[in-house]
């Protein structure tokens, strides 16, 4: 399965607690204070294993994980190199 | 001594224009702010505060870092009312719970800060019954614009986005005359997340505000040419401190809202940053990510970091210099109550690398046994500090005169040598070695006894991080249903690293004596934090006992 907006935002939705009609794509996730700091790695680890992509020590940055648009355009990033 | 207001409306009027505040935003760069234009703003809110509160209320916001939540706390100092910074992590009942304390008329908010509060009026009529003035940076979108919206329906809610700061004509009257810190003055008042779980407010006077202020530049040697790294709160003491300090010097203050080692190394490269307030979970995470910091090259702006807030296990503190070759380490040791008490020179690091260092000038410190009497080199007993950053007490004590309670108290030393009439009995334990040097054991709240004996969870956490694959941990006394106490350690591994119960107990046995050995070892996937980034051992314990496995799952 591939990662999608969709599967992104069911995940936000019912693991991390947030309502997911209050966020779209370019809603800051982590740097608003929506989602706790101490879920960043559950979401990482769902990445990862849904998107098929390793997050490297320098790319863990928010540039890459503040909100669902960034996170699907790092995972196409990594599949176009 | 000036006040905080006029130092900054100092650099704004210097001929060449100095960046005050640079806020990172993801995908955008930095957004700068002057001097100038942050005094000019001040300006602006001073004269709204004047307006909308009576002289010397109170001005809480609920505010992230910004330009703009910055220009309001000058704003506040210059309209002669106290300002106060809630951390964006409360939600409804604290904030509810500290407007009813500070009987508070009006709330500063943005956009972190409705977020925080979305829904929450509903259930608090206290929240409802403020007048919110909501500013417009970072601008409202999505869920923040939402909630703007909701409040607007139950509450007053002045938007400063869209309005033109009304009141802004007629500002420069406002401006207060008067310039001097005064001591008998509230600036500030702090919340810290006391024992009992509900916020408390700490009381600090304009002029120990600025002393601190003073007595810190000084020890880090701050210039206007400094660049600061912000990454703690502002409602945190070590995160207003270095506002404050950077504010005072004229130094550039770099604001960042992501706390991830990549983030932190990269600013610091393009800001080209002079100095790092850090606490122990930033230093610990930037140990365990692969990132590093490099003085001879991309990072040779940084000059110093520090390790405030708390302790970092011996393990991460012996690994810290390389992750940081060349770049000085200061250890800090203080409390809200009574602000920095220590500091361990980076010269001394290697030697007394457990010690938190010696008393602050103007700082005098005692290790006291439970009778009162001092504690002899090497023995364990309550530290006690006197002298500068004294609080004025708890915010129920409003009427400007110190009142005593269990932590303020008469000083008890008080004479020739030392003239402070107050002192802070911290409820922290440590001894003083041959040289001054004062060493922390723990919460006295946090000691254990187990059969006789005594526990300091410090030194077994200590230990428990030493085993291959763990991150953290956290070392709690749990009272059982049976009326027995024991010891649980949670534990934190690294990501992909396996261990279990049994082997963090046989591994143990070899390093600690057997009544230190924890009983129960719990697994955390994610160890939780206070709002000041401290593992939040309050939680740990009640989902412990309450045996909410979801919160703390077993993940091996």
């Amino acid at each position: 399965m591939t990662l999608s907006k969709e599967l992104l935002l069911e995940f936000v939705e019912e693991k991390l607690g947030v309502d997911a009609a209050e966020v779209d794509e370019d809603t800051p996730l982590f740097s608003s204070g929506i989602i706790d700091s101490a879920s960043m790695v559950d979401l990482i680890v769902f990445v990862e294993s849904e998107g098929n992509v390793k997050f490297g020590p320098d790319d863990i940055t928010l540039d890459h994980l503040d909100s669902i648009g960034r996170i699907l355009r790092f995972v196409a990033d990594r599949h176009e190199q | 001594m000036e006040n905080l207001f006029e130092l900054v409306a100092r650099h704004a009027g210097q001929s060449e224009p100095r960046i005050a505040v640079s806020k990172w935003r993801p995908g955008d760069g930095f957004v700068e702010t002057s001097y100038g234009e942050l005094s000019r703003e001040a300006k602006r809110f001073a004269a709204l505060f004047a307006q909308l509160t009576p002289a010397q209320a109170m001005i809480p916001m609920l505010v992230g870092k910004s330009a703009d939540s910055i220009a309001c706390m000058l704003g506040a100092a210059s309209a002669d009312r106290p300002f106060c910074f809630l951390n964006t992590k409360y939600r409804g009942p604290q904030v509810a719970a500290i407007l009813d304390g500070i009987d508070a008329s009006i709330c500063i908010a943005d956009a972190a800060g409705l977020v925080a509060l979305r829904g929450a009026w509903r259930d608090h009529p206290r929240i409802a019954r403020t007048r919110w003035v909501v500013v417009g940076e970072p601008a409202l979108t999505g869920i923040s614009a939402e909630a703007a919206e909701d409040l607007q329906r139950v509450a007053d809610v002045i938007l400063l986005g869209e309005h033109d700061r009304h009141g802004a004509r007629g500002a420069e009257e406002e401006v207060r005359r008067h310039g001097s810190a005064r001591a008998n003055v509230e600036a500030t008042c702090l919340f810290t997340s006391g024992s009992t779980g509900a916020p408390k407010g700490v009381l600090i006077s304009e002029a120990d505000l600025m002393r601190r202020v003073a007595t810190e530049i000084s020890w880090f040697a701050l210039t206007k040419e400094d660049v600061l790294l912000s990454i703690l709160p502002f409602s945190f003491d070590v995160g207003l401190n270095q506002l404050m300090t950077a504010l005072a010097v004229g130094a550039e203050l770099v604001l960042l809202d992501s706390w991830l080692p990549a983030d932190i190394v990269s600013t610091t490269e393009k800001r080209k940053v002079t100095g790092i307030s850090g606490v122990p979970s930033i230093w610990q995470d930037l140990i365990n990510s692969g990132v590093r910091f490099d003085k001879g090259g991309r990072h040779a702006s940084l000059r110093y970091i520090t390790i405030s807030g708390g302790s970092l296990s011996r393990k991460y503190l012996e690994q810290l210099p390389s992750v940081a070759p060349g770049v000085e380490i200061f250890k800090t040791y203080g409390q809200t109550e009574a602000f920095r008490a220590t500091s361990l020179r980076p010269e001394d690091y290697q030697n007394k690398l457990e010690s938190v260092g010696k008393a602050f000038p103007g700082v005098r410190l005692y290790v006291v046994r439970d009778d009162g009497t001092r504690c002899r080199v090497g023995e364990i007993g309550e530290v006690v500090h006197t002298g500068l950053g004294i609080m004025m007490g708890y915010l129920e004590r409003t009427d400007g005169n110190r009142e005593l309670s269990e932590k303020l108290r008469k000083n008890p030393f008080h004479g020739q040598d030392d003239p402070s009439p107050f002192a802070v009995f911290t409820g922290d334990l440590g001894y003083l070695d041959d040289e001054g040097y004062l060493f922390l054991k723990g919460r006295q709240d946090g000691m254990l006894k187990v059969m006789g004996n005594r526990v300091y969870p410090q030194e077994v956490i200590n230990q428990i991080v030493t085993l291959p694959g763990v991150r953290e941990a956290v070392v709690s006394g749990v009272t059982r249903a049976d009326g027995q106490t024991v010891v649980v350690a949670f534990v934190a591994l690294l990501r992909g690293a396996e261990l279990s119960a049994a082997a963090v107990r046989k591994m143990l046995s070899a390093k600690l004596p057997a009544f230190m050995i924890p009983k129960e070892i719990v697994f955390v996937q994610q160890m939780p934090r206070t709002p000041s980034g401290k593992p939040d051992q309050r939680r740990l314990v009640e989902e412990y006992t309450a045996g909410d496995r979801e919160g703390v799952a077993p993940c091996a």
